[in-house]
């Protein structure tokens, strides 16, 4: 128990980020911490020692020439500086943050994809995925600005500190004397703000929801026809006055603390210096009028410095909490199946078996209890059972994308944990119900994997036999137009049926030995749907095909037919077989096939 | 290229003009904060004057050698002026502002939504329009109170740099040279920098748009599966490399120059001019002219380091105020946009009456399309009649009902409503007539009560509410949910609520129907997720409930369709035939051969 909780530690998790910077850029550290240092130690030379400098030059009488100098030397080196600085900031990193942003993007990327989707669909887990998104991209650079930010205020600190002592080591007092009150407050003050940020999280993300809502073309009718649009105002309302009464709670604690703090960092110490020094130069006569403006300006800037590093050590710390969040996304472990080592499969099909196979989201209500079948090459199978029965549950743990909770699934006689997990699901070829068209060109979508000339033949007879060749045609650059008007705006946006019409071309285009269609045929016209009944499953030339359908019409063409009802298969068997036994199947068709048949007595 | 050149010239007023707009929107929501903008920035002045001031005298005294007693005195007076200005500052910043910003955002969105709910739908389908204006005003909140902070800071900035510069002047006049200098340099400087970055971030938005593609996708539940299952990350990744070459070539290009030009300003402005010449002046001033100003090179140095950092915080705001600019424009013309279909309050009230549509010869071609998509379409539909309206993909049968609910407004004929047009009717009232479920219908991370009644529930709905639902053929479901109606649907916000499947989804939408009061009921699509079973049941509910409602029914399956007492086919935006079931099949037409090739599997069997 210990050891976990050193491990999730801020500080271990700012390293592990820190690693991860190293990796994109070792530069970025080191010349963003000598940037720093640059920056107050150039400013502290100036406004301190030089400004203090020439005044006691003056009040001593010195040459002009030497003062001026002095002041030249002084502006070359700063000159130097400057140089470093302006590159540092407008050339370095500008493209440096490009680099890291890509380098932690792509790593999460890659991750994600390795994980379940069983995970993606856990609503926690998904929120910490896309928190960890938003945190990716610029956490590295932000965890380097702050470790360079305190390695620049720790020197210049210590430079001053050299300066104070060489001239009034008294005066350190009024730094160390607010220093602990001070850093007391700064963590209540943190922690108020945190607590806030919690109490808003929901509420905002509220806000955040209900505004896509509002504007998100998608909504647009419901808004205008249904008495919807009231029901959101009045969430909004709540929600905001929600946030608003957090605000007031809240801002009145941190506005005190606040005023504490100034008054902390900033007026005892100012006066407390001004009245000793004044002291010293006019009552006592000890020190020049110059020493004065020395000292009161290193202690001013050593103050709002120290309290800055104390800051920055909060920050730090804050910056672990949300490197945390990403490490602790990095450091999920796909289910224990997810087998990145295994075997190549076969792409030749030759059986799939299932094994008492159950599953269950939650361990407790199965989805599916106890399936047993085996599908030999080559057969064409159509499943159908009521919404929720768990029919996509079944395919979807065929092809490995979510784990039995008990029994075993075998490909060709081997457990499909055995198998490499990307390998293997490439022996399916699938149309899911709710598939997904991406803004890349309609021969990528197709392809669904890099376009290159040689493809295009394959491509084109995919579109042709899904019908939707004809269409692309007619685009200026048939099969490389772009999909959706996202990132080109004369990108060709597909209908409902040309949608799915384009999925469907994935599936042939792939020439894989297994189809898998989840509904494919919902938004398509009668003489479409057709088409593709003949396609898939009629011309499916040895392929094995699973095929998910509401329309049993489609049950003439099939080999076989699953029936699915709480979780188990319940009957099985050709049409034929099943009309005959009479069961729930054979009731279900005589519903769908009555309609029509009333017209054939007609 | 004079065009050019008059935009330079409008640029100011224009600025001036959306500022003014934007300070009376603010002060229409939330007058408080507007106050307190304006009453932080004078305490910010007051305080940069009076620490010029108080540093002045404070030295004066002690290079004068007056008593102690003196000097605490002076101290005394500044702590108690600091502590008050302080204190002011702090609160505006920590309480006052962060409440009356929530203020502003609630009631300007608020009002920005009414908006969005008035704009015609047919500025949704126009891609540009839709992300120029609808899609733009999304963060209105935001913007605009950082617009009302930018312009608080302006005027803030403008109040102290005057006020250092009157100090510098009035302790040196042959000092503000170097004022005026340095306000000039940094306009010239910034505006150079902007302008230079401004091209570079066009060269640069365009990839960043895809970068930020690809990573939505990576981040949406829906492609989760693609990612897994096929190949296309590894497009997406090259998409995204090249994206990144792109921004990496553009930057490399730009940065070398911005980076020398940030030197100059910052040695030569900062450094040079404002500290090194004022030091070079005064030693020159003190030592070989014997001067005795010591005070005046102490406040003059304090004085130039403000006047840098606040010159640099005011050309930063000027640039804010630019963008702002831009901004309120957009904003400006989706308030002021006035929907063609307007709400027509005063219009005809509908009484309880039956309701008799009418569509006479209509045409409708969408904006920005050249062939029609409908063409002279006409028919009738009488009260408690119903109605299935049949065709291909793509054949003009959503565009119809968006018509027939005013969703759009027809070009040529009319739609008529108890032998009126439908225009001359109050549009709450005349879209409160129908109920409906749309292909693309939504569900809300709401209760499901409120999903089912689309507005907001009382206790009294839920007895309707889940008859409704049980008509919808989700009594079965329903009676798994602990919470019952009153369940949450999505996991959105609620960690139990309800993860539904696509055909349960499309029964807690028909159920809409059910629920619902209107005296039309259209269904584009209802049944397209469901299974045969929950079909034939709901297909039976919607035809019983046209004994009471008219009913409009736009389906693929014809079984559906046959028991209405009209159809109409549509073909390529026309009417092609029309009649009941059987004359259709007499006429053995286009419908007939569609019903065949459908009923066919089934028949070949019973044969």
């Amino acid at each position: 128990m210990k050891k976990k909780e050193k491990k999730q530690s801020p500080w271990n998790n700012n390293l592990y980020v820190l690693k991860q910077l190293f990796t994109a850029s070792k530069l970025r550290l080191p010349f963003e911490m000598l940037f720093q240092v640059s920056k107050g130690v150039t400013q502290t030379l100036i406004y301190t020692v030089l400004f203090g400098t020439v005044i006691n030059s003056i009040a001593e009488g010195r040459e002009y020439t030497k003062v001026l100098a002095y002041i030249l030397l002084v502006a070359l080196f700063t000159a130097a500086n400057i140089w470093f600085q302006s590159w540092f900031q407008e050339s370095f990193l500008p493209r440096d943050n490009a680099r890291i942003q890509k380098y932690m993007l792509l790593n999460v990327y890659a991750h994600a994809a390795s994980l379940d989707i069983q995970q993606y669909e856990n609503p926690e887990f998904y929120d910490k995925y896309v928190r960890s998104l938003e945190e990716a991209g610029t956490r590295a650079g932000k965890l380097s600005g702050s470790i360079a930010n305190a390695v620049g205020l720790l020197t210049t600190v210590l430079y001053l500190l050299f300066i104070i002592v060489s001239k009034e080591p008294w005066t350190l007092i009024f730094v160390l004397i607010p220093l602990f009150p001070g850093w007391l407050l700064g963590k209540r003050k943190n922690k108020v703000s945190y607590e806030r940020y919690i109490k808003n999280t929901n509420p905002t993300r509220w806000t955040k929801y209900l505004n896509q809502i509002m504007y998100l073309k998608e909504y647009a009718k419901e808004i205008r026809i249904t008495g919807i649009y009231d029901v959101l105002t009045h969430k909004y309302d709540s929600t905001m006055d929600e946030i608003i009464a957090n605000e007031k709670k809240y801002d009145r604690k941190t506005t005190v603390l606040t005023l504490f703090m100034d008054f902390m960092n900033d007026k005892v110490i100012y006066i407390g210096i001004l009245l000793y020094v004044s002291y010293l130069i006019v009552v006592k006569k000890k020190l020049l009028i110059g020493d004065y403006l020395i000292i009161q300006n290193a202690v001013v800037s050593m103050t709002w410095r120290i309290s800055a590093l104390i800051n920055s050590g909060l920050d730090l710390q804050q910056s672990g909490k949300f490197a945390g969040l990403l490490r602790e996304f990095m450091e999920t472990k796909p289910f224990a199946y997810a087998n990145n080592k295994g075997e190549t499969p076969d792409l030749e099909m030759d059986s799939i078996e299932f094994k008492n196979v159950s599953f269950s989201y939650d361990g407790s209500n199965e989805v599916l209890k106890n399936i047993n079948v085996s599908i030999k090459k080559g057969s064409r199978i159509l499943i159908v059972g009521k919404n929720g029965a768990g029919k996509s549950t079944f395919v979807k743990l065929l092809m490995n994308l979510y784990q039995p909770t008990a029994g075993e699934i075998l490909y060709n006689g081997k457990n499909i944990q055995e198998y490499d997990v990307s390998q293997y699901r490439h022996v399916y070829s699938t149309v899911f119900q709710d598939f997904c068209l991406y803004a890349l060109t309609v021969g990528q979508n197709v392809v669904m994997d890099n376009y290159s000339e040689d493809r295009s033949p394959y491509i084109e007879r995919a579109l042709r036999e899904a019908d939707l060749m004809k269409k692309i045609r007619l685009l200026e650059e048939g099969i490389l137009s772009n999909v959706t008007k996202e990132i080109d705006d004369n990108g060709f946006v597909p209908s409902g049926g040309e949608k799915q019409k384009m999925a469907i071309s994935r599936a042939i285009y792939q020439a894989s030995k297994v189809i898998v269609l989840d509904e494919p045929s919902s938004a398509l016209d009668p003489l479409s749907e057709a088409k593709l009944n003949e396609l898939m499953l009629n011309a499916s030339g040895g392929k094995t095909v699973f095929m998910i359908s509401h329309r049993l019409s489609s049950a003439q063409y099939v080999d076989e037919v699953f029936l699915i009802d709480g979780g188990e298969i319940k009957e099985r068997g050709s049409h034929d077989s099943l009309m005959k036994m009479n069961g729930k199947y054979a009731e279900m068709y005589k519903m769908q096939q009555e309609q029509y048949a009333l017209e054939c007595e007609a | 290229m004079k065009d050019v050149e008059k935009k330079r010239k409008e640029k100011p007023i224009k600025i001036l003009k959306n500022s003014v707009y934007l300070l009376r929107l603010v002060y229409r929501f939330s007058p408080m904060l507007f106050a307190i903008t304006i009453m932080a920035a004078v305490a910010e002045f007051c305080f940069t004057f009076f620490n010029l001031l108080f540093t002045k005298r404070l030295v004066q005294e002690i290079t004068d050698g007056n008593a102690f007693s003196a000097i605490c005195g002076i101290i005394a007076v500044w702590c108690i002026v600091y502590l008050v200005l302080r204190f002011f500052i702090i609160s505006i910043d920590n309480y006052f502002k962060p409440i009356y910003t929530k203020i502003l955002i609630k009631g300007l969105e608020k009002y920005l939504y009414d908006k969005a709910a008035r704009v015609d739908i047919e500025c949704y389908d126009n891609t540009e329009y839709y992300n120029e204006f609808i899609w733009a005003t999304n963060n209105s909140g935001e913007m605009v109170t950082g617009a009302c902070n930018s312009i608080g800071a302006f005027l803030g900035y403008i109040l102290q740099i005057s006020g250092v510069i009157s100090m510098v002047v009035i302790i040196d006049p042959s000092l503000s040279f170097l004022t005026f200098a340095s306000v000039a340099v940094s306009i010239i400087v910034t505006s150079y920098l902007e302008k230079r970055k401004m091209e570079y971030r066009k060269e640069i938005v365009e990839n960043e748009k895809i970068e930020r593609y690809v990573e939505r996708v990576f981040y949406l539940q829906d492609s989760a599966k693609d990612l897994r299952l096929t190949k296309i990350r590894e497009v997406l990744l090259t998409v995204y490399e090249n994206a990144y070459q792109k921004i990496q070539a553009t930057l490399k290009k730009y940065v070398g120059k911005i980076s020398v030009i940030s030197f100059l300003s910052t040695f030569g402005f900062r450094y040079a001019l404002n500290t090194f010449v004022v030091y070079a002046y005064f030693a020159y001033k003190l030592i070989v002219k014997e001067s005795l100003d010591l005070s005046g090179f102490v406040v003059v140095n304090k004085a130039m380091v403000d006047l840098y950092l606040l010159l640099n915080r005011w050309s930063g705001q000027i640039n804010a105020l630019y963008r702002n600019a831009i901004y309120v424009d957009t904003m400006q013309k989706f308030i002021h946009y006035e929907p063609r279909i307007g709400s027509n309050k005063d219009g005809l009230r509908i009484d309880g009456m039956d309701a008799v549509l009418e569509f006479r010869n209509v045409t409708f071609t969408y904006p920005g399309n050249d062939k029609p998509t409908l063409r002279n379409v006409s028919f009738k539909l009488n009260g408690k009649e119903s109605l299935a309206i049949v065709g291909y993909n793509g054949a003009g049968k959503t565009t119809l009902v968006k018509l027939m609910m005013r969703l759009y407004d027809v070009d040529q004929g009319e739609i008529l409503l108890n032998e009126k047009n439908i225009k001359e009717y109050n549009l709450d009232d005349y879209r409160a007539m129908f109920s409906s479920v749309f292909q693309d219908f939504n569900l809300y991370a709401l209760s499901l009560a409120e999903n089912v009644k689309m507005q907001e529930v009382t206790n009294d709905d839920e007895k309707n509410i889940i008859s409704a639902l049980k008509q919808a053929d989700f009594g079965e479901k329903l009676s798994t949910f602990s919470a019952g109606v009153k369940s949450q649907v999505t996991r959105e916000f609620d960690e139990e609520g309800l993860l539904l499947s696509g055909g349960e989804k499309q029964k807690v939408a028909m159920a809409r129907v059910f629920a619902g009061r209107g005296k039309i009921v259209v269904l584009d699509e209802p049944s397209a997720a469901l299974d045969p079973i929950a079909e034939y049941n709901i297909n039976r509910q919607i035809i019983d409930s046209s004994e009471k409602k008219s009913v409009v029914l736009i389906s693929h399956r014809l079984t559906a369709t046959r028991m209405a007492d009209h159809i109409i086919m549509l073909e390529n935006g026309e009417i092609i035939e029309s009649g009941n079931h059987e004359e259709l099949m007499q006429l053995d037409g286009k419908y007939a051969f569609m019903y065949k090739v459908q009923a066919e599997p089934y028949l070949k069997k019973s044969v």
